[in-house]
């Protein structure tokens, strides 16, 4: 049975991404304006905080490993995210910015950020406005006359546009000094203003979302096979897509809240996850943590280092993303 | 397993679509549902199912009412191929074949080892086993319909119920899914299935249902239903029912449309 080659094939591939993420998130700690060295940075984890200047010690902990978990925690819950919208509405082409989902989380954000709200009402607005956003897309793209599949995105696209231009008025309404430039810089997706508080704030329910589908990992599988089918194999296909939808949206609601609209991930990861372990979302799991925290990491990286000023997150992913959203559609989808 | 159906009445939204359906069948028989096109053939399969909710009449299940089963005993009682099945995500055909072990496991659980190797029989039965690692999503349609029969194998459910398991196929692959589905039935389970072909229950079925707009128009052994007579009546125009023999002396019967 070449089934055991697979599983072998698995591990190894778990290893290899462990391996190759721990690399980088060393080698993270090296990136940014503040010139620190690889040996800096060793110093600091095998010998302590004696072993290196106060300064380094202070930007390596307060500014740079919060900036990673970050990155890390987006990445990984945008990917898990987007698998989970795409196995639940049997569409591989949708995402939580296709969907709507963020830029309507954002809507909510930036609406709670008007209104001078506390961080938890922002991520409570951010929620509510995502999920709302992601029933209506679903509610529309099913009672669509023909092709379900290009409903949805097209009924997430104009909720997306939508909202989209909802937060321009609310720009426009805001306070030039304070809260516009707020909305207007978080919005591009950066993840420059990041502390450790607001990390910890955000990635808990991220990692409580992603808990929750994990448990589901199983039952994700049978809903791809649709709902009647589901059905008669004894499980309710309604209840068990409510719960990871609405799991999916807290997360895209709080890597919103924490990083803005950084978009593409929750589509591209997927897709490349699938490409290397399949479409099991016991396997697929994962490796889609480790892919999305990786490249997410990478791409933010890039955004410190690549000019002398930052680049938004936002812009990178997007100019890495399209282009691959273009390839999947003229591929018709593996 | 005994399945009694009496006096079903259903439909979808407020339209009723088959009124009054009764028949009954025992273990290891092949029920074949026959009728043109909008008879209501799929409609009577999603009942059973409890996919749509019937407005009157019972359903039982070795003298029990399958309204009081709940989903997951229901899901081991009946096992279902839809007639369009339209994968879009690259799963492997053990992975597919796995999913028929869901009724059997814990909510939250995945599939243990045993049920991965049950898995692995049902396909060894069906003689499908060497293709337990390719995609599904890139294998032929009568190889796709042998997957399906071997995850209700798999699903370990006595009455296998199929919407047009061959209607797409050619010829070849048509008889490779009537050899599995008499594997199944070999193994003690029933059949309902339907079907566009009047000659197909001759070869296969042990009881016949055939349908006209939604209305019962015989029920029984496949020759005493269908005759030219009742045939005519359903579909509209004249049709002959033959008995020819083969080239190893075997008689069998064949329904032929007269097209003049």
């Amino acid at each position: 049975m070449d089934d055991r080659l697979k599983r072998r094939k698995f591990k190894l591939m778990v290893f290899l991404l462990l391996f190759l993420n721990i690399l980088l998130i060393v080698g993270s700690l090296t990136v940014g304006f503040y010139h620190i060295s690889i040996k800096e940075v060793l110093n600091l984890i095998f010998l302590g905080k004696d072993s290196v200047s106060n300064e380094v010690s202070i930007i390596i902990t307060r500014i740079r490993i919060p900036r990673i978990l970050a990155a890390y925690t987006i990445g990984s819950g945008l990917s898990i995210a987007g698998a989970s919208y795409q196995g639940m509405f049997k569409n591989p082409l949708v995402s939580p910015d296709i969907l709507g989902v963020s830029t309507g989380a954002g809507l909510g954000a930036a609406l709670a950020l008007t209104l001078q709200q506390s961080d938890f009402m922002v991520q409570v607005y951010a929620f509510t406005f995502g999920i709302i956003v992601v029933s209506l897309a679903y509610f529309i793209g099913s009672r669509a006359k023909y092709n379900h599949d290009v409903s949805l995105i097209l009924a997430g696209s104009m909720l997306g546009a939508l909202a989209s231009s909802l937060i321009t008025l609310l720009k426009y309404l805001a306070d030039p000094n304070d809260t516009l430039p707020a909305i207007t810089f978080w919005l591009m997706g950066s993840l420059s203003k990041v502390t450790i508080d607001s990390v910890l704030f955000s990635s808990i329910p991220i990692i409580i979302g992603c808990l929750v589908i994990y448990l589901l990992r199983w039952r994700l599988n049978i809903l791809t096979l649709g709902d009647e089918e589901a059905l008669t194999m004894g499980i309710d296909p309604k209840a068990t897509r409510f719960i990871a939808v609405a799991s999916a949206t807290v997360i895209s609601a709080s890597a919103v809240c924490l990083g803005g609209l950084i978009g593409w991930i929750g589509l591209m990861i997927p897709h490349i996850s699938r490409g290397l372990v399949g479409a099991d979302y016991r396997r697929m799991f994962p490796i889609n943590i480790l892919i999305g925290g990786l490249f997410l990491l990478l791409m933010d990286n890039l955004a410190r280092s690549l000019y002398s000023m930052e680049i938004p997150l936002g812009v990178l992913t997007a100019i890495m993303g399209a282009p691959f959203f273009i390839i999947l559609i003229l591929k018709r989808v593996r | 397993m005994q399945l009694q159906v009496e006096n079903l009445i259903g439909g979808y939204g407020k339209k009723e679509i088959l009124h009054n359906i009764s028949f009954n069948i025992n273990e290891g028989d092949v029920l074949c549902i026959l009728g043109p096109n909008g008879c209501g053939k799929s409609t009577l399969l999603k009942l059973l199912l409890r996919i749509i909710t019937k407005m009157t009449g019972n359903v039982f299940i070795h003298g029990k009412n399958t309204d009081k089963i709940d989903r997951k005993t229901l899901a081991q009682i009946f096992s279902y191929m839809p007639q369009s099945d339209r994968m879009l995500f690259p799963y492997t055909i053990l992975e597919m074949v796995t999913m028929g072990r869901t009724c059997h496991i814990g909510k939250w659980n995945t599939p243990s080892k045993d049920d991965i190797n049950i898995a692995y029989e049902a396909l060894e039965k069906l003689k499908i086993a060497h293709m337990a690692n390719k995609l599904y999503t890139n294998i032929s349609g009568g190889e796709r319909q042998l997957v399906l029969i071997a995850r209700a194998i798999c699903q370990d459910a006595s009455i296998l119920i199929m919407d047009e398991p061959t209607s797409s196929l050619d010829f070849a692959n048509k008889l490779l899914v009537m050899d599995a589905i008499s594997t199944a039935v070999k193994e003690g389970r029933s059949v309902i299935l339907t079907t566009h072909s009047p000659s197909e229950p001759f070869s296969i079925a042990s009881k016949v249902l055939l349908l006209s707009n939604g209305r019962k128009v015989g029920f029984g052994k496949p020759l005493e239903v269908l005759t030219s007579k009742a045939l005519e009546r359903v579909y509209g125009i004249p049709m002959d029912i033959m008995t020819v023999t083969d080239r190893f002396n075997d008689e069998m019967n064949i329904c032929m449309p007269i097209h003049k």
